[in-house]
């Protein structure tokens, strides 16, 4: 299974399932499927859906699921900490 | 490969649309209309007016429902050429064909064995061309649907 953050990028960039699809040139159906997990893209609507969101493809599909957000978060202010601290 | 529903490709709000759930109950009552119509037909005497009608209704039901079921928005996805469908949608289709296809076969092997073995086998069996031409109509409409159908109850279904 193919794990995503098409959901968190889509809503951090304002965009609807359907501006997304048409975007990248599918159904709205299939964001839906895609945000879900339900189905795995093609290499190419991969790399179109990274361009769109300009993130590398790896930030967007890998085979294990992600960190929470709370998790990376919580992960990023310990460093900052640690950081301010030295 | 991939992607991208055809600006040309036909407008989809023109087809009937259905929800999963919808089109899972649509298909039942056309399947169901035709093998019902089918199977009882072989056991309907002539002296039996009232019943014939009903059992016709039955394969009428079966007909208007196939026909709705192929004008629905499964059906478009299903009989679509790759262009109007996006990468996920061809998928579908073709796992659905394959499905479809099987059942096809299945038909063909059952009538075939059904009309020739069986006649064999018992003797009281007689297949008649009314039968055949019944048993072509329930293929046909059955297999005609199939491809919509197994999309339909393939489909999970979506929030939106």
């Amino acid at each position: 299974m193919v794990h995503n953050r098409i959901t968190l990028y889509r809503v951090e960039r304002g965009l609807s399932r359907k501006d997304l699809a048409a975007t990248v040139g599918v159904n709205p159906q299939t964001i839906g499927f895609l945000e879900r997990g339900s189905y795995s893209p093609s290499v190419e609507l991969a790399l179109k859906l990274s361009a769109v969101f300009g993130v590398p493809v790896d930030s967007l599909f890998s085979l294990t699921p992600f960190p929470s957000l709370a998790t990376q978060i919580a992960g990023d202010t310990r460093q900052t900490t640690e950081v301010d601290n030295d | 490969m991939t992607s991208s529903p055809n600006k040309h490709a036909p407008d989809r709000t023109k087809y009937i649309l259905l929800t999963p759930r919808g089109a899972k109950a649509l298909s039942v009552v056309a399947i169901g209309g035709m093998y019902s119509w089918f199977l009882l037909k072989l056991f309907l005497r002539s002296d039996q007016p009232a019943l014939e009608l009903a059992v016709g209704a039955l394969g009428l039901v079966g007909v208007l429902g196939s026909i709705v079921m192929f004008l629905c928005t499964y059906g478009f996805v299903a009989n679509s050429p790759d262009k109007y469908l996006d990468e996920r949608e061809i998928q579908d289709r073709n796992a659905a064909y394959m499905r479809a296809y099987v059942y096809s076969v299945s038909m063909l092997l059952i009538g075939y064995i059904a009309s020739d073995v069986v006649g064999k086998v018992y003797s009281g069996f007689e297949v008649t061309p009314d039968v055949v031409t019944n048993y072509l109509n329930l293929a046909l409409f059955t297999c005609l649907i199939m491809p919509a159908t197994v999309l339909a109850w393939r489909d999970k279904g979506l929030d939106e």
